[in-house]
């Protein structure tokens, strides 16, 4: 049986090439859900290159209108990837 | 009356780097059995007085009167700032676990209307013992103070670049607009990890700067204000920001005030060959994190 690695990626646009600014690494296993570490290290600089690693992405994110000049929101675009592992893997 | 320097205030870098960051640290002139003593009283109360912290530990007036502390406060919410009712005393025992990114209180109790380009409202976070990399310090996201996002649109977002922690030594204060996005992080040590928390309002607009402020400085500010970033930001974001920023600075400034109009950021080295194609650019896309 197979299972699914998923990795959210965030980043400063929708383009596949837009820097990441936030990740979080979800393994298919029992365990507690990521959380902030002091030593955290992002592993992709963009989305590109976490597909040229092997990830697939599952998610775009949507267009988001973005036209009120009073605000600056929500963090970033949300890619979302998964990467198949076997059970031997 | 104090003097200004007897006072502790900040100076317009400072401030600067406050409307940037969203926070400040403050190391009060405070003797280390002062903060041993409050670790001592914390350690002896039989549960968390809620917001009743002054009755319960009336010591930790001793913090909020600190001469650096004070000038810190009046420096950022003007000479007649308050402390609000409530507060809270964090206890962060072993191998707890972080909690998820938040800013306090920005949906709900009248707060949705808080401003993204004042400073109308700090939060005072004094820790009273060393705090490690391993003891869950605070974790938060500078600049992030002017962004309002709800809970659930954080819930999947959880290590995040330029991500500062408050790794900090015994009686610091940190000082951070009400609305930076922040988080206690798990506990890894065999230690419990307190914090102090309160908050403290501004009570009336400045006619001038309630900091120590030096006219010659402004275009060093304005530099800062225009094209220093703390986190990578879209182009929308990179605009919006700036500018909540200088308002930011002339809702504090008073007569101090700057326009809001400014080419400062469009200056720099020319583009070098394979990089972006202005200086602005380039700031934007490589900003200098801290």
């Amino acid at each position: 049986m197979s299972r699914q690695r998923v990795l959210y990626l965030n980043t400063v646009s929708r383009s596949l090439r837009a820097a990441v600014v936030g990740f979080a690494l979800h393994e298919p296993e029992t365990s507690d859900a990521p959380q902030v570490e002091v030593d955290a290290v992002i592993p992709y600089q963009s989305v590109h290159e976490a597909i040229l690693d092997g990830w697939r992405v599952v998610h775009f994110p949507d267009q988001r209108l973005d036209i009120n000049p009073e605000q600056v929101g929500a963090f970033g675009y949300e890619f979302i990837l998964e990467r198949m592992v076997g059970e031997n893997d | 009356m104090t003097s200004a320097s007897n006072l502790g205030l900040l100076n317009d870098d400072q401030v600067a780097s406050f409307i940037i960051n969203g926070y400040i640290i403050v190391e009060p002139d405070l003797a280390a059995d002062y903060h041993e003593s409050i670790i001592s009283a914390l350690r002896e109360m039989p549960e968390n007085p809620g917001g009743h912290i002054v009755e319960a530990l009336p010591e930790i007036i001793g913090v909020l009167e600190d001469p650096k502390v004070k000038g810190a406060l009046t420096s950022l919410l003007g000479q007649k700032y308050v402390r609000d009712p409530g507060g809270h005393i964090h206890m962060n025992p072993p191998l707890t676990r972080g909690q998820p990114w938040h800013q306090d209180e920005r949906f709900g109790r009248g707060h949705q209307d808080r401003d993204v380009d004042h400073i109308r409202q700090l939060m005072f976070m004094y820790y009273p013992q060393d705090v490690d990399a391993e003891m869950g310090p605070t974790v938060l996201l500078p600049g992030s103070h002017r962004r309002i996002s709800s809970p659930e649109s954080m819930v999947t977002l959880v290590n995040l670049r330029g991500q500062a922690f408050s790794i900090v030594k015994a009686g610091s204060v940190l000082l951070t607009h009400y609305d930076i996005w922040h988080a206690a992080t798990g506990n890894k040590s065999d230690r419990v990890r307190y914090m102090i928390k309160f908050p403290l309002s501004r009570t009336q607009e400045n006619n001038e700067p309630s900091w120590n402020h030096d006219p010659t400085s402004l275009p060093a500010v304005r530099q800062r204000l225009d094209g220093e970033h703390p986190s990578l930001l879209s182009r929308n974001e990179y605009e919006t920001d700036h500018a909540l920023r200088v308002r930011t600075w002339n809702n504090i400034a008073g007569t101090a005030a700057m326009p809001l109009q400014s080419g400062e950021h469009l200056g720099g080295p020319w583009p070098v060959s394979g990089g972006a194609t202005t200086a602005s650019r380039q700031r934007r896309d490589m900003p200098q994190l801290g």
